[in-house]
Order: structure tokens, then sequence, then C-alpha cells
């Protein structure tokens, strides 16, 4: 478990194309893929006796095609709280992200069409290995967009609602600041003028603002 | 009181009308007692009241008349053999032929006065025995007195005994020539005055115009109330009740119009098996509404109907092998009537009794009203059959909705997804001299990627996975935040729903948020759905422009004909400027499964 070079991850999905494709992106990146796995009893095994750093697991597979892949993370969650987990979905739906945000930190929750961003994915990958929480920025994009008649966020101004999208996506102020050009002191002011107006808790962890930015979004 | 025991009522009857005497003042007051009798008895049939009121007053008026304490009207019939068509009631009397006919008729009190009303009620039924009044009256055609130890070991001794009664004195009634029943009167007296047949006979005879109105009153009276029941069951089979309300309602009528203690129906089904559709009355541990009847005896109704298809009766179950539990329930006799639907046999409608036979007219009587309940009963049938099929082929395309949506998913987008991260891997294997060959290949890569997210769109327009994931609540919100017009969205549901039902009822807010931004120009969509019961009510309202018309419009037309494929009702208002609503209830299958089915065969 200690990560003692490159950081090792077991990968489930029951399409083996796909599933070939990713381990060797990431091996190519820099992980020690340990083992592949087609279904959630297979991968369940894999990771009890692996004990890997992270686990990407496709949410759909045999035999029900249905969110076996939830399961098993929710399985992996509470015998190995400390493996990192990315779970990736055909299509990201607000309850599921919040439901397995709920169960700890460390969690990745992304269309599985983000495996195609390759530098992207990578760097997501690796903010999760090293503890960040991330959700797909389409989902996050969805309940940012939603209208509503009287409207919350109308008191943010635009470039506000642009960092409170980052937040909720999981970026931390430094990859806010990165990401729309300034520096992390203005992204900090920004994330605090919108936890003011907002009535939104300071959260000690990047995992516990994101659960509460996402709470309120889907809330609203 | 020294009176012969048969009077011959006819002569002096005629003498009493055309007396030549100088009436005395007694027989002055009688006759005016008679007409204000007669007057009352009149204005009764003229106001319209039911027959059993008019012979009631008749039974009354006379008893008053003649000084007696107990009177009855009752109409006389002959059982019929098992089959065929009843004779003429009363035409038997003329003939002299003998004891057999004798023993199979019949009097049923059709009025009944004083302290006889309670053991002699309407409706009583008893064989005409020898040693009778009324048998001695219908036989000899003239009243017929019967007293003392005669009357007290008689057929009537038991109530004459309880009553105290010690004289009687029956006497036909002809109607329109025939002899159509018997009066009988009785006095807890030694005996009735001399001449009492006299009068009896005088009265009735006056009576009978009363009595033929009262009685084509209430053949048109049953006609109509026949005409009312069925009324009443076609409206149950319009307003789309399901098929087993419809057999209890019928079968309830049945009951009401020909039974008198016990109606039910049976299905013939095509694996030669019975089913008791409908019971009302009497009951046993062999009644079980809804499963397989069974146990019944070869040569009762069920059986005979089917082997027969034609109307059947047991005039005493104690005479029938096997009949024993239909005695146990308390019936003594039933009639069966073929229910024929399509020109097959369908099944019966039975009704029983727990007196004597069933009149004899029972299976004429019992024919329009079984031919129109099979018209009910076929009715309701289709509807089912139809309402089953529609649901069939709902479900069916949603089924394929659902597959096209997974093979989408987990086949062509899956695939894509492959493609691109080969070539991206491939982009990554390219020599650093070869850069425009690496931009292309990105280039690529990015289209296919936007051809991934147009599959990802498609799919969930085909069926929108997160319904069947995340239940209702989860996708009518995920739809509201995909809207671009604002959606509030109230939903009182827990749990979830059978799938159909989540599925219809978000195809209406689905379609209502389409049209609420595309044709209404509305600013807001407001959805109310409360799962309540076995009901999910839906309301969708918008602020727009209104004017929706359902025919022009195929998507709402098309939730029509989902919502009520599903036995939902599903309305809309849309009025010019007064924005959008639609409401729908959907029935809410306590078994979670498809709603709209009924039994069918």
């Amino acid at each position: 478990m200690a990560s003692s070079g490159a950081p090792q991850v077991v990968l489930a999905d029951d399409d083996v194309l796909l599933r070939e494709g990713v381990a060797s992106l990431l091996a190519r990146s820099g992980f020690e893929v340990v083992g592949q796995a087609g279904n959630s009893t297979e991968l369940l095994a894999l990771v009890r006796s692996a004990r890997p750093e992270l686990a990407v697991i496709d949410i759909r597979m045999p035999p029900g095609h249905a969110t076996e892949g939830l399961q098993a993370a929710r399985v992996i969650r509470d015998e190995l709280p400390d493996t990192a987990i990315i779970v990736l979905s055909a299509h990201v739906e607000v309850n599921e992200a919040m439901d397995l945000l709920a169960s700890g930190e460390r969690l990745g929750y992304l269309l599985k069409s983000r495996v195609t961003d390759v530098a992207e994915f990578i760097d997501t990958v690796k903010r999760v290995t090293a503890g960040a929480s991330v959700v797909d920025p389409s989902l996050v994009q969805e309940l940012v967009r939603a209208r509503r008649r009287r409207d919350p966020l109308d008191v943010l101004s635009a470039r506000e609602r642009e960092v409170l999208a980052l937040m909720a996506e999981g970026a931390s102020n430094a990859g806010i600041a990165q990401r729309i050009f300034v520096t992390e002191g203005t992204v900090e002011k920004h994330v605090r003028s919108i936890l003011t107006k907002l009535d939104l808790p300071e959260s000690d962890t990047g995992h516990r603002r994101v659960l509460a930015v996402l709470k309120f979004l889907e809330a609203r | 009181m020294n009176a012969p025991q048969t009077g011959a009522s006819g002569n002096q009857a005629t003498d009493a009308r055309t007396a030549r005497n100088p009436p005395d003042q007694a027989r002055l007051r009688q006759l005016a007692d008679q007409q204000a009798a007669l007057r009352r008895v009149a204005t009764l049939v003229a106001g319209g009241a039911r027959p059993a009121e008019v012979f009631t007053a008749i039974a009354d008026e006379l008893g008053h008349l003649i000084g007696a304490e107990a009177t009855f009207v009752s109409r006389v019939d002959v059982s019929g053999p098992s089959r065929g068509g009843p004779g003429p009631p009363g035409s038997p009397a003329a003939d002299p032929s003998g004891e057999r006919r004798e023993a199979e008729r019949h009097m049923t009190v059709v009025g009944s006065y004083g302290r006889v009303s309670d053991e002699v009620p309407i409706g009583f039924r008893i064989g005409l025995q020898p040693g009778m009044a009324s048998t001695a009256a219908i036989q000899t055609r003239r009243s017929a007195r019967i007293k003392g130890e005669k009357l007290a070991n008689g057929p009537f001794g038991a109530i004459v005994g309880k009553l105290g009664m010690r004289a009687a004195i029956a006497t036909p009634i002809v109607v329109e020539g025939r002899y159509w029943g018997v009066t009988v009167a009785a006095t807890s007296r030694a005996d009735f005055p001399a001449g009492t047949e006299a009068r009896m006979a005088d009265f009735m005879e006056l009576a009978a115009t009363a009595v033929a109105n009262a009685q084509a009153d209430q053949e048109l009276r049953e006609l109509a109330d026949t005409q009312a029941a069925l009324r009443r069951l076609a409206m149950l089979v319009a307003r789309g009740e399901p098929p087993e309300v419809v057999f209890a309602a019928a079968t309830r009528e049945a009951l009401r119009h020909f039974g008198s203690g016990t109606a039910r129906m049976i299905r013939y089904e095509p694996d030669g098996t019975a089913t008791l559709l409908a019971n009302e009355g009497t009951t046993g541990p062999h009644v079980q509404v809804g499963k397989s009847w069974e146990g019944y005896p070869p040569g009762g109704l069920t059986a005979t109907v089917l082997r027969t298809g034609r109307a059947v009766r047991v005039d005493d179950y104690r005479g029938l092998p096997g009949g024993e539990p239909y005695l146990r329930e308390g019936l003594r006799s039933a009639v069966g009537m073929p229910i024929h639907v399509n020109g097959r046999l369908w099944g019966m409608i039975a009704v029983g009794s727990g007196q004597g036979p069933l009149p004899p007219d029972t299976e004429q009587r019992m024919t329009q009203f079984t031919g129109l309940v099979a018209t009910a009963v076929a009715n309701a049938q289709n509807r089912a059959d139809l309402m089953t099929s529609r649901a069939r082929i709902v479900a069916a395309a949603d089924e394929t909705r659902r597959r096209i949506e997974r093979d989408l998913h987990d086949g062509t987008q899956q695939q894509l997804v492959s493609l691109i991260l080969e070539l991206r891997m491939v982009q990554a294997a390219v020599p650093a001299g070869l850069g425009e060959l690496g931009g292309k290949l990105s280039r690529l890569a990015e289209h296919l990627a936007g051809v991934s997210d147009q599959v990802r769109e498609i799919s969930h327009g085909i069926h929108p996975a997160i319904l069947s994931s995340a239940g209702l609540r989860s996708a009518l919100r995920a739809l509201g935040r995909r809207s671009a017009v604002p959606v509030d969205i109230d939903v009182r549901i827990d749990g979830r729903l059978p799938e159909p039902v989540e599925v219809g009822a978000y195809y209406v807010v689905s379609e209502m948020i389409t049209n609420a931004a595309k044709h209404a120009r509305a600013s807001v969509v407001a959805v109310d759905a409360e799962a309540s019961g076995d009901t999910l009510r839906l309301c969708v309202r918008d602020d727009g422009i209104g004017g929706a018309d359902p025919l022009r419009g195929s998507g709402l037309t098309g939730l029509k004909d989902r919502i009520e494929a599903l036995g939902g009702i599903f309305s809309l208002h849309s009025p010019e400027g007064g924005g959008t609503v639609v409401s729908c209830e959907l029935p809410v299958p306590a078994d979670g499964g498809q709603p709209g089915t009924g039994h069918g065969q």
C-alpha cells in the first residue's frame, strides 16, 4: 500500500478492449496496473488481495449491467477506506455523485469518455490518488446551468460562478488559479466571497468543499 | 254462523248485485263500504303504487269488509318441467285432468294483511295440496270454506294454530277471463257469517280490474327496472370499470330481479374448468369468488348448462345427488341461464331461492336480461383485452427503447471511447518530426469525442437511464435541470413505483417541459406529483400562451394514449392565453405489475 514508486492500480470493466486501453494508458503514465477484473466479484477479490492505492471501476458491469460498480465501490470503502476510487459511467447523475462522495474522500466520479482526454484524465487520476475528490464537469455544468425562478446564484458575479463550478468539480485553489489565469490569492478572495454570499461553511478539506457545493447546487 | 262449508258464491254474488228486494240499511252500508274500499284501491293504482301495495291494500280492504283478521292475495302458477317455457298462469285450472298436474301447482303470496302477514309474507310460496281451501277454490272455481278440525289438520295447520284461526275462505281471482290466483281470508271466530263467500267474490270481481292494472303495471315496472339495471351495467362498461366490477354488478341485479336468496356468475374456461366470477346472497365454503368453481354435481346447473347450452332449473336440491352443499348454504331451488358471447357459451348466470321452486316464468323473464348481460360482459371483456394489449404494446415499446439505450451506451459508445483511446495512443507514438500527422490524429480524436457525446445525448433521449437507476423523483429533477424554462418540482413519492407508471409520468413531464419552452413561451413550469394509496396524481402547468390542441400536437396525443393504456386518466386544459395544464391520474398496482390488465382469457 505504501507508495514506494509507481502507484498500484486495479481496473474493473467488462469491456476488455476499453479496459486494456485504459490499462496501457495508465501504465505509460507512471502507474502500475496490478490487476484487471470483468465484474465486481473479481474486483473485490482483487482489491482484497492486491491492496492497490487506486481502483478504477466501470459503474455498469455484469450480471445486471445496472449499478454494480457503485455497490462494489461502497464495499471497498467499508473494508479498505484508504483506497482511492474512480467510478466511470456512461452518464453522470447527481444522486450517484453525492452517494459516492458521502462515503469518503479520494473519490472520482467521471464520464467514461473522459479517458480519451488523456492528459486531463491522468491529471485527475493523480489528484484523486493524492487525496482529492473530483466530479465530472458535465454534471457540475448541469447543476450550475439549471434555471431557477429565484436563483440564489444570481448574487454571484460571472467570475464567481466560474470559480464555484470549479470548486464543485474538485479543483483546489491552486488548480482554479491555473485554470482561470489568476493568482491563488485572487481565487481565495473569490472563494471567501462565494461562501459568504451563499452562506456556505468554510471547509477544511477539498472533499468537504466539493460535497458542500454540490449539495447546495442540487438543493437550490 | 251455520253456513255451508263451501258456498255457491257465483250465483249469490250476482244476486247480491242485482237484488230486487228493497235494500235494508245494513245492505246499503255494506255497498257503500265496498264502493269506498274499491275507490281507495283504484286511487292507489292510479297513483302508481307498487303492486305489493295494491295487493296488500286489497287484502286489507277485504279483511275490513268481511271482518277477517288475516287475508292474503296470492298468484297461482304452474311449475313447468326443468326446461321449456312455462304455461300461461292459471291455465291448468281450466284443465280438470288430475292430481299430477295439481301437485305441480304453487301459489305465491303477492299481498298480505293482518296477523298472517308475518307468517305468510309477500313472496311466500307453497304448493297447492289437497285439504287447502285454496286448492278447492282453484279446482272448483268457486269459493271454498274450511273450518275447525279440517283447517287445523290441513297443510296450513301449524300457522293456523299459531294464529288461532278457526275458519278460512278461499276465493278464486279471475282476471281477464283467466284464473289468476286466489284470495284467502281467515278468522279467529268459530266461523264466518253466511254469505261471506258471496261478498268476497263480489269484492274480488270488482277488485280484479285493480289486480289487472297492478299486474300490467308490475310487468311494465319490471321491464323498466330491468332496463334501468341494464343501463347501469352499460354505464359501468362505458366508464371502463374492470370486468370483475361489471360481473359483480350484473350478479347483484340478477339477484334483485329474479332471485330470492342467491345469484352467482360462472365462467366456463377453455380448459373445461369453471370460475366463480361473482356471488351475491347466500354463501358457503364452496363459494370462493375469483377461484375455480369445483365439485359441482353432474346433474346441477353448472354441468347441465355447460352440456346443453340452455336454461336449466333445479326445483329441489334435496332431490339432486351432490346437492348437499347448496342445501347447507340455504338454497332450495335455482335457475341457471347460459351466457353466450360471440356465439360461444361463455358462462352462466344463476339465481336461487331458499323456498320452493322459483316461479315458472323465471327463465322467460331472465332471457332478455341474460342476453344483454352477455353484451355487457363481452364489452367489459373486450375492453379489458384491449387495455391489456395496449399496455403490452407500450411496455414492449419501452422495453425496445431501453434495449436500444443500453446497446448505445454499452456497445456503440464504449467502442467509440476505445477507438479514441487507441487513436490517442497512436498520436502519442507519432515521432516528433511528424507534427502535422500528430495534429491530424488529434483532430480526428476530438471529432470522435464529439460523436461520442452525441451518442450519449441521443441515448438519453431514447430512454433516460436515470429513471431505471434512481427513480421518478431523481429523473424529474434531472429533467428540470436540463430545461430551458425554470421548473418548480414538488414530488411526494415514497420509494419506487412500477416501471410503466414511472416511464409514463416521466414522458408527460418531459413533453410538457419541451412544449413550454418551444411553443408556449412560458416563464415557469410547475410539476406536482404525489403518490398516495393506489394512485399517482401528476399535474404539470405552465404560464404560457395556452391554446395547445391535442389533435394537432402529436406529442400530447401520444401522452394521452400512453396514460390511458396504463388505465389512467389524462386531461389537458389549455385555453388561449391561459397557460397549459395537464392532469393525470395513474393507477399504481399494489403488486407492482402492469396496470390496466384485467383477467383476460
